[in-house]
């Protein structure tokens, strides 16, 4: 019993002291990481907002989680999924093999720059599908293999990382070809059946980023803003290795500049090629073969956004294809490789040390390598060393949203200053936040969706795609009165956040009548009559009400199957076995 | 392998280990943030 339960005690000791302060009370309010404590359903939760459906559908799922209980729950949840999840699935992947090298994967999968700098801006629902990566990967091998009900196992797992655009493309690159590709001994119908499935739990991010006016078009400027940033002068490259190289400054801990870093890297790689045939071995030719290729890809267009000869290109793709704005933010298709060098450089090292025989020399480089991304970055402890803290939310924002809810409310959408999308409140400990106005706020709301970003040569603005953003944009610029502006684009409500820097609301709300006046929030009402703002046409609502009900089919089926089957696998537990064990060291598939 | 030498080995591993581990969380604590000098909350910072 304790034997088994060790992996699951060590994963959960491993989170908190990842996360620490983290799991306090409260909400952690970090660049990207923005929970509520009931989150609305609104159409920009489905993605037929104004803006690129970059948070669809974990706007939706969020806004039915946190009508079950509240948000900062799920997030303490989610927090410790990530690493949980991730330390079990790295292991899990090596099962049969040695404790060491199933404790160094796990710590080199979690312990990760990667991991590390997209928990500091935030990212959660990638995190979350590149936890899931390993388990994905182990699901598409057993679909490949033939075992039985792997396939809804895998289509279940999918769906949990298809919660943001990033995590189902990961997922779906990852798991359609292991499972579905050639010499699969999963029957055609199913491999078929199998990949129409993954597809479909793509479509409710798919669908309304088809359908929105603004597929075709993202800044090319994003492109550069976001590219790879490489840490301390060793070259884009060697950074990309090294699993980090996240765009924002702000998000990269300090030993990321140290020599041990790309020293690390370096040391990692190579350990990762040596231990390519034994990963085979435990995994499968095929598996191994398309994993390496999604990683060369994914270091490639990492790598090509942050090199000035390449860079150009990366612009005009960015700009110019349908879809192309995924690539802007290039460090994040690094987690096939971060999931391959997790599994392979463990086993890399033990194929290097099978003539020695002293235990010691075995066991002091085998916890050297689970203990080496400590040594290497050992300010990610108690969330980057007290980087990752909860909040709360000030009560003005409860009285706010109430107000906004009381009967006599008027009808409109809402407009929240100071004009930018980011914030820094005090109570908030000054750090960096989105706005989150959008999520808390039971009411659409038009927010600046520009992005600034501080570069070497000045401040970027990536520009955003809401065409009433632009309108109070430039309103805002020619001094214009809200009271003016708004009526006509059907927002009935100002929402002014307090104790943050950014743009002076100044005279903006000369004109508007108080509705809540806190020291942290303020409400204010656009006075005379609200022009109502065009909904979402009724087709763009009936094709992503179609994307979500199959997506849905298809999650809630997958979960049922995959229940049944767990349930039956645990009432056959000790019994005799029916079907003979595959033997895997004879398997080249 | 002499257990001289398997003490030496076991001894550098530890070494680099704890030696990393310390020298990067002093740097980490000691580390002094550039400010941020844009006029509002920026995203993040490239540089």
């Amino acid at each position: 019993m304790i034997r088994r339960a060790a992996p699951l005690l060590w994963a959960f000791g491993l989170a908190v002291v990842v996360l620490g302060p983290a799991l306090a009370p409260g909400y952690v309010l970090q660049y990207d990481m923005v929970f509520v404590p009931q989150q609305a359903l609104l159409p920009a939760s489905f993605g037929l907002g104004g803006q690129l459906p970059r948070a669809v559908p974990q706007d939706a799922v969020m806004g039915v989680l946190t009508s079950v209980l509240p948000g900062s729950v799920w997030q303490h949840i989610t927090l410790l999924a990530i690493v949980v999840v991730g330390a079990l699935g790295a292991s899990r992947l090596l099962r049969g093999q040695p404790v060491l090298v199933r404790a160094a994967a796990a710590m080199l999968f979690v312990w990760s720059p990667y991991v590390a700098q997209r928990l500091l801006i935030g990212g959660w629902s990638l995190l979350l599908a590149v936890a899931l990566l390993p388990w994905i990967l182990q699901a598409a091998i057993d679909v490949r293999r033939g075992a039985a009900g792997a396939g809804w196992r895998l289509l279940l797992l999918v769906g949990v990382a298809s919660l943001t655009p990033t995590g189902g493309l990961l997922a779906l690159a990852l798991a359609a070809p292991v499972a579905a590709g050639p010499r699969s001994r999963s029957p055609l119908p199913h491999r078929i059946a199998l990949t129409a499935g993954i597809l479909a739990l793509q479509l409710p991010w798919a669908v309304p980023s088809l359908l929105h006016p603004a597929a075709a078009a993202s800044d090319p400027g994003g492109a550069l803003a976001f590219a790879l940033r490489p840490e301390g002068g060793w070259g884009p490259l060697v950074t990309a290795l090294g699993t980090g190289g996240i765009w924002n400054a702000q998000a990269a801990l300090p030993t990321r500049e140290l020599l041990l870093a790309p020293v690390a890297a370096v040391l990692l790689t190579c350990l990762a090629v040596a231990g390519l045939r034994p990963l085979s071995r435990v995994l499968g030719r095929a598996a191994v073969l398309w994993l390496g290729t999604c990683a060369v890809v994914g270091i490639a267009v990492a790598v090509l956004g942050a090199w000035s000869a390449s860079s150009g290109a990366m612009e005009s793709i960015v700009s110019a294809v349908p879809g192309g704005g995924l690539l802007r933010d290039g460090q994040k298709w690094l987690a096939p490789w971060l999931l391959l060098m997790s599994v392979s450089a463990p086993l890399g090292l033990q194929r290097l040390l099978r003539h020695v025989t002293d235990r010691t020399v075995l066991a002091s480089l085998g916890i050297g390598l689970v203990l080496l991304p400590v040594a290497v970055m050992p300010d990610l402890a108690w969330g980057g060393l007290g980087r990752m803290r909860t909040t709360d939310y000030p009560q003005d924002w409860a009285e706010v949203r109430d107000a906004l809810q009381a009967p006599d409310a008027l009808q409109g959408d809402i407009a929240v200053l100071p004009w930018s999308a980011f914030r820094a409140f005090t109570w908030n400990r000054g750090r960096t936040s989105l706005d989150p106005a959008p999520r808390y706020l039971p009411r659409t709301t038009v927010v600046d969706d520009s992005l600034l970003v501080a570069t070497p040569d000045g401040v970027v603005r990536v520009s955003g795609e809401d065409p009433r953003s632009r309108d109070v944009t430039a309103a805002l610029a020619a001094d214009r009165p809200l009271a003016e502006v708004l009526p006509p684009l059907g927002v009935a409500y100002v929402v002014v956040e307090l104790t943050t820097p950014g743009p002076a609301v100044g005279s903006a709300v000369d004109g508007l009548d108080p509705v809540v006046l806190g020291s942290t929030l303020q409400l204010y009402a656009v006075p005379g009559p609200v022009g109502p703002w065009p909904p979402p046409s009724r087709t763009s609502v009936v094709a992503v009400a179609l994307a979500f009900l199959v997506a849905g089919l298809v999650l809630i089926t997958s979960a049922a199957r995959t229940g049944a089957s767990w349930a039956g696998a645990r009432r056959n537990r000790g019994r005799p076995a029916t079907v003979p064990a595959v033997d895997r060291s004879k398997e080249d598939t | 392998m002499s257990g001289i030498l398997a003490a030496i080995i076991a001894a550098i591993v530890g070494g680099v280990v704890a030696g990393g581990a310390s020298f990067g969380l002093v740097q980490s604590l000691t580390a002094v943030p550039e400010p941020v000098t844009a006029e509002y909350v920026v995203y993040g910072t490239t540089g």
